[in-house]
């Protein structure tokens, strides 16, 4: 396994003086596709929010390729090679596709905005065919696809993607869901957070089960079935475990 | 009968024009910062005043004041901007009222502190009357005209292809999907201001000649009536906005000439409530923005 590209310690952050992580441990080597899973209030958005700078951070540290980055902002971060593509809608509904790519490449210099642009086009030529047309008017699954790709314009290190299957049609999700399966295979770090257990275990190269602001499963998602990660869900332990942590 | 109505029309589009350079600098301070700049008609009266002592105290010539009074009312922006406007960004609403009515009455009384309370007299400016297709109107009214439209092209070509005027419109679309993409918001809402100021500032100065006097108060007028005109253009839409000034300025021409000069500043008001009475979003959708 590759040296981690990110590597969390001991992380507790939350909004004000709620505290929604509790200590999270995590190592994400580069080019992994890891799917962040758990039950509501888990922590999950709150901790790609925290990657992305938008939480208080308490304590324990948030290592980027050698860089504590646990106090930058996020602009610094976007900087850094993170992008993270919010739950929701997050696009700019009155403006094209083209402009919303041309306001996803606003921190680049304007030689390089046309030049990733067109990469974007190259990588999802649905957006290119609708390029004039108004976010807003696109079904759900081409919005979700336009974030995604204002993500991937900045050409992160790493991708954080929360739940992009919010409010979509069964055949947007296995569209999106293909579309991330295949920039991961280009090598594309990806770290998932979803709440469709089925679809994230069957694209992600491992899960990682978030319970009160800890994890508590790592691992291949061959190695757990649907009715273990239920169980881990709603106890925080597998059957016939006895050791009660929280 | 005929004449009279067709002139009343014309000095309502410049009265319209006037209106629409005022309201379209609200109306996008609106959309980026969400807040309804209560000091508006101040950067108005600032932009005459600049003008005024450029030509009272030191004999400049009006384009020369144009560019003074500008300029003045634009530095002003920046330190209000910088102190007060940018501080509203993702403040609760009533943040940004306080803060603007508090602006306002610092704005108008330093002023009057300054150069006191009385009426001054505006003597720049082309008055002299002219005569196009029959009508008699003074140069200074056509060019109210042309600015204006001059300003409305200037607004749509800078929000269309500027990258500035296309992350202005991104801020008043999703503010939080701004943060996501790394557009500084409080640095588009800075300028978004200047700008607005800056504009309201150029309709003080254009139309000082046409009103000739010059005075600490005379901003709340032009605040009182922007507001109506951005309710009814759809709070944030740029051509609503425009359209919305110009039925303002015509509606006050004619009451003023057919049903009594006592009741044209009302119009305003009575407009925007039969207009919110059949559209209650306004004329024209807020998602149209900018």
């Amino acid at each position: 396994m590759a040296e981690p590209s990110l590597s969390i310690k001991g992380l507790r952050a939350g909004y004000g003086s709620l505290d929604i992580l509790n200590g999270v441990d995590l190592d994400v080597p580069q080019g992994q596709f890891v799917a962040l899973m758990g039950p509501n209030g888990a922590g999950k958005s709150t901790l790609l929010k925290t990657l992305y700078g938008m939480t208080t951070v308490k304590g324990g540290s948030i290592n980027w390729q050698g860089k504590d980055i646990a106090a930058l902002k996020s602009r610094a971060i976007l900087a850094e090679g993170i992008s993270w593509v919010p739950q929701g809608r997050c696009n700019f509904p009155v403006m094209t596709v083209d402009e919303n790519l041309q306001m996803a490449a606003y921190t680049l210099r304007d030689g390089r905005v046309k030049a990733e642009r067109d990469y974007v086009y190259d990588l999802f030529p649905i957006l290119k065919t609708r390029r004039n047309t108004l976010a807003g008017n696109m079904s759900g699954g081409e919005q979700q696809l336009l974030e995604v790709a204002m993500a991937v314009l900045q050409r992160p290190k790493i991708l954080l993607v929360d739940e992009p299957s919010v409010g979509l049609s069964p055949t947007a999700i296995g569209i999106v869901f293909d579309e991330l399966l295949r920039i991961n295979a280009a090598g594309q770090t990806i770290l998932l957070v979803e709440q469709n257990t089925k679809k994230a275990m069957a694209v992600a190269q491992r899960a990682v089960i978030l319970r009160l602001g800890k994890v508590i499963w790592d691992g291949r998602p061959a190695d757990i079935t649907h009715d273990e990660l239920g169980e881990l869900f709603l106890t925080g332990r597998m059957r016939g475990e006895t050791d009660v942590e929280h | 009968m005929f004449y009279t109505i067709t002139e009343q029309v014309v000095n309502g589009i410049v009265s319209g024009s006037v209106y629409a350079i005022v309201a379209v600098g609200m109306t996008m301070i609106f959309g980026v910062l969400r807040a309804i700049n209560f000091a508006h008609g101040e950067y108005y009266m600032l932009g005459t005043f600049g003008a005024w002592f450029a030509i009272d105290y030191f004999d400049l010539p009006y384009p020369v004041a144009v560019v003074i009074g500008v300029v003045a009312t634009a530095v002003i922006a920046v330190v209000v901007g910088n102190f007060v406007m940018q501080r509203i960004v993702g403040a609760p609403a009533e943040a940004g009222v306080l803060a603007t009515l508090g602006v306002s009455l610092i704005l108008q009384n330093t002023v009057i502190l300054f150069f006191g309370g009385s009426y001054k007299f505006f003597s720049g400016g082309y008055i002299e009357p002219v005569t196009l297709f029959g009508f008699t109107l003074a140069e200074q009214r056509i060019l109210i005209i042309i600015v204006g439209l001059i300003v409305f092209i200037g607004l749509e070509l800078m929000v269309t292809y500027s990258r500035m005027g296309k992350a202005m419109r991104a801020v008043s679309q999703n503010i939080e999907c701004c943060a996501v993409v790394g557009i500084d918001v409080r640095h588009v809402a800075l300028w978004t201001f200047i700008l607005g100021a800056g504009l309201a500032g150029l309709s003080g100065v254009l139309t000082a000649p046409v009103n000739v006097s010059v005075y600490g108060g005379m901003g709340e007028l032009i605040t009182f009536k922007t507001l109506p005109i951005i309710i009814m253009g759809g709070l944030g839409n740029v051509r609503g906005t425009f359209v919305a000034a110009m039925i303002l300025g015509v509606a006050e021409s004619l009451v003023a000439t057919y049903v009594g000069l006592q009741f044209r500043d009302t119009v305003g008001f009575a407009t925007l409530m039969l207009v919110l009475m059949w559209r209650p979003h306004g004329l024209f959708s807020a998602q149209a923005r900018f």
